[in-house]
C-alpha cells in the first residue's frame, strides 16, 4: 500500500530523529508523539483519507508514535501562467494547463508537497493534551 | 503582507539550512514550514539564537519540532517580530493568546490557508478581518471563521441571504437572491463573497466582469448559475473553463434549458469544476444527481445533497453506510446495516464503494468485487478488510496482482489456463492482470490495452 509506506517512512523518520531511545526494541520510551502534521499537495499521488487510513497501522506497535493522532492538510495545485501571468488554481491534474488562457506553458507552484510540518511531543510523565 | 513561496524544493532548503551562514536566510529556514528544514537550522551554529528564542516563546519546542506551551507574557513586538519570518512562525504568531487584532488582520493576509485559519479561530481576531474570512477561498477558514463569537451578524445574514448555508462551506439554497447593493457588499469581502454575488441576477456588470476573469475557476463558474448572465458569455465561460473538452461537449452547462440527457453525460466528466457546475445547474435530475452523490469530490457531494433531489432510499443507505447527511465526509456507520444494501452500494458510484469498503458488515462476495475495482486505493482497502475471502487475494496475487494490488507483480507460473479464466472472471481489473501472465490465452491478452483504455475514458 503506496500511503502505508509513507506513514511507516514517516515513522522510521522520526523514530531516527529521537533516537533509539524510542524505538520499539525499549520498553520505556523517553518521549511520546501526540500529533504529527503533514502537509500533503494534490500531485504528490497520497491520498489522505489512505494515510489517515494507514497511520494506525504504521504506529501501532511504536512506543513513540502509538498514540499520535495524524493532521493531514491537503494542498490543491497552483500554477503559475507563463503566457497570461495568471497565478491560479487548477483542478485538473492529468492536464496541466493554465485554466484561464489554456496555455501548458505553466509551472507549478503548489501542490507537491509531502512535507512533515510539526511533531508536538512530551515526555511520558506530561499529561496528554486535551482537544480544544 | 505578502509571505515568501516557498519554491526551493524541500531537500534544498533542508541543505541549505545546514550549510548557510548568512543569518538573515537562516531566519527564514528556522520558520520554515517543513520539519527537517527546522531541525537543520535549529543545529546550524550560524542560526541567530534571538529567533529560536523568540520562536520558543511563541510556542514551539525548543528543537523547532513541534508545539509547546507558549509564554504567556510575550509581547506583542516580540510577536510582531516574527510575523515575517516565515510560515512556522506565522503559524505560532496566529495561535498565540498575546497576537493583537492588529498583527491578526495582516496575517489574515497570509497565503497560507493554515495561518488563515488559526486567525479565523484567534479570540482577538476583529469583526472586520472575520467577515473577510468569511469569504476566504478556502472552505476551513470559513468554517472556522462562521462559528466565531464575533463574527458579525450582519455579513452571516446577508451570506445566508445569498444563499450560504450555515458553516459558509456550499451553497445551501440555490434559489436565495439579494439586491445590487448586497450583491457588491459581497464582491467587496473576498473571493466567496465574489462567488456569491456572481450567481444573483442582481449582480452589477463590473462584478460580472470581475468574476468572468478570476483566476480561480470555482470562482467563474457561479455565472453559470445567474440566469441573467448573458449565452454569449456563458459560451465563453466553457471554453475558458475547460480548454480541453475531451469527448463530451460541456456546452449544455452553459445552458438554463439543457436537454437533461445532455447533462446527465457531463455528470461522468472527468473535470470536477464541470461536475461541480453540474450540481448547481437548474436542471439537475434526480439521475444525475443520484450519479453526482456518489462523487469523488465531496464538495460536488455536499452541493447535490443540498438541492434536496437525491432519492430518500440512496441518501438512507450512504448514511447508514457511514456517510454524514451533507455526504461530505466520514461518519461511524450503522453495524447492523443489511448485506443486501452494503452489496447494492458495492455496485453503485465511488463515495457508495468508498462507504461499503469500510463497512464492518460487508459480506465476502461484495468485497470479492471491491478487490477489482477500477480504484486502486478500494482495492486496498478491499485486501485488508476482516471479511475479504482470502482465497480470492491469493488467486489475484497468483495470477500476477502485486502485493499492493496496485499492478502486476511476478506470477505463479504454474497457473492453469482454467484459473486464469476464473480470475478474469472477477472484473476488468482481474482481467487485466490475468493479460500480463505468460500462460494468458491471445484473447486474454487483449484485455492489456482495452482496459487501459478504457480507464483513459
Amino acid at each position: 500500500m503506496h500511503e502505508l509506506t509513507v506513514a511507516t517512512q514517516i515513522r522510521e523518520g522520526l523514530e531516527r530523529e529521537f533516537g533509539s531511545a524510542s524505538s520499539a526494541d525499549d520498553a520505556a520510551p523517553m518521549l511520546l508523539v501526540d500529533v504529527v502534521r503533514i502537509r500533503v499537495g494534490a500531485l504528490s499521488g497520497i491520498v489522505p483519507e489512505a494515510l489517515e487510513f494507514a497511520w494506525p497501522h504504521a504506529t501501532a506497535d511504536s512506543p513513540l508514535l502509538s498514540g499520535a493522532s495524524i493532521q493531514i492538510e491537503f494542498v490543491e495545485v497552483s500554477v503559475d501562467c507563463a503566457a497570461c501571468g495568471t497565478p491560479t488554481i487548477t483542478p485538473d491534474l492529468n492536464r496541466l494547463r493554465c485554466p484561464l488562457c489554456g496555455s501548458p506553458d505553466v509551472r507549478v507552484d503548489g501542490g507537491n508537497e509531502l512535507d512533515i510540518v510539526s511533531v508536538d511531543v512530551r515526555e511520558p510523565h506530561d499529561p496528554a493534551p486535551v482537544d480544544p | 503582507m505578502t509571505q515568501p513561496v516557498p519554491r526551493v524544493p524541500s531537500f534544498l532548503r533542508r541543505h541549505e539550512a545546514s550549510s548557510a551562514t548568512d543569518p538573515h536566510t537562516l531566519i527564514g529556514l528556522a520558520c520554515d514550514a517543513n520539519y527537517w528544514v527546522r531541525r537543520q537550522a535549529v543545529d546550524n551554529p550560524a542560526t541567530p539564537r534571538w529567533v529560536i528564542e523568540l520562536l520558543v516563546r511563541a510556542g514551539s519546542d525548543a528543537e523547532l519540532r513541534g508545539r509547546s506551551t507558549p509564554d504567556p507574557d510575550m509581547s506583542a513586538f516580540d510577536l510582531r517580530r516574527l510575523v515575517e519570518c516565515g510560515s512556522w512562525a506565522q503559524t505560532l504568531v496566529a495561535d498565540h493568546p498575546n497576537t493583537t487584532d492588529e498583527i491578526l488582520a495582516a496575517l489574515a493576509l497570509s497565503t497560507d490557508p493554515a495561518v488563515r485559519t488559526a486567525v479565523a479561530r484567534h479570540g482577538s481576531t476583529a469583526p472586520r478581518t472575520l467577515g473577510r474570512l468569511c469569504c476566504d477561498t478556502d472552505e476551513d477558514v470559513r468554517r472556522a471563521a462562521a462559528v466565531h463569537p464575533s463574527c458579525p451578524e450582519a455579513i452571516t445574514d446577508l451570506l445566508a441571504a445569498a444563499g450560504a448555508d450555515a458553516d459558509l462551506v456550499s451553497v445551501g439554497d440555490p434559489a436565495a437572491r439579494v439586491d445590487e447593493s448586497d450583491a457588491t457588499q459581497l464582491a467587496s469581502l473576498g473571493p466567496w463573497g465574489v462567488f456569491l454575488a456572481a450567481r444573483q441576477p442582481s449582480c452589477p456588470p463590473d462584478i460580472v466582469a470581475a468574476a468572468s476573469s478570476h483566476p480561480d475557476w470555482r470562482v467563474r463558474s457561479a455565472l453559470f448559475d445567474n440566469p441573467a448572465t448573458p449565452a454569449d458569455l456563458r459560451e465563453r465561460l466553457v471554453s475558458a473553463a475547460v480548454p480541453e473538452a475531451g469527448s463530451i461537449d460541456v456546452r449544455s452547462l452553459a445552458r438554463p434549458d439543457a436537454d437533461p440527457a445532455d447533462l446527465l453525460a457531463l455528470a461522468s466528466h472527468r473535470d470536477s469544476g464541470v461536475r461541480l457546475s453540474l450540481a448547481r445547474h437548474v436542471g439537475l435530475t434526480p439521475p444525475i444527481a443520484e450519479q453526482l452523490a456518489m462523487d469523488r469530490v465531496g464538495d460536488i457531494r455536499r452541493t447535490v445533497a443540498r438541492r434536496g433531489v437525491v432519492e430518500p432510499g440512496l441518501l438512507h443507505r450512504l448514511t447508514q453506510a457511514g456517510s454524514s447527511p451533507d455526504l461530505g465526509r466520514l461518519t461511524e456507520p450503522d453495524p447492523a446495516m443489511a448485506a443486501d444494501d452494503l452489496e447494492r452500494l458495492t455496485l453503485a458510484g465511488w463515495w457508495a464503494r468508498q462507504l461499503a469498503v469500510r463497512h464492518p458488515a460487508t459480506p465476502p462476495d461484495a468485497l470479492a468485487r471491491l478487490l477489482c475495482d477500477d480504484d486502486p486505493k478500494l482495492r486496498e482497502w478491499a485486501a485488508v478488510h476482516e471479511n475479504v475471502p482470502t482465497d480470492v487475494v491469493e488467486a489475484i496475487h497468483r495470477a500476477g496482482g502485486a502485493r499492493d494490488l496496485q499492478g502486476v507483480a511476478d506470477p505463479d507460473p504454474t497457473m492453469t489456463p482454467h484459473e486464469l479464466a476464473t480470475v478474469a472472471e472477477l472484473g476488468p481489473w482481474a482481467a487485466w492482470v490475468v493479460a500480463w501472465h505468460p500462460n494468458a490465452t491471445p484473447a486474454q491478452r487483449l484485455e492489456r490495452h482495452r482496459y487501459s483504455a478504457e480507464l483513459d475514458g
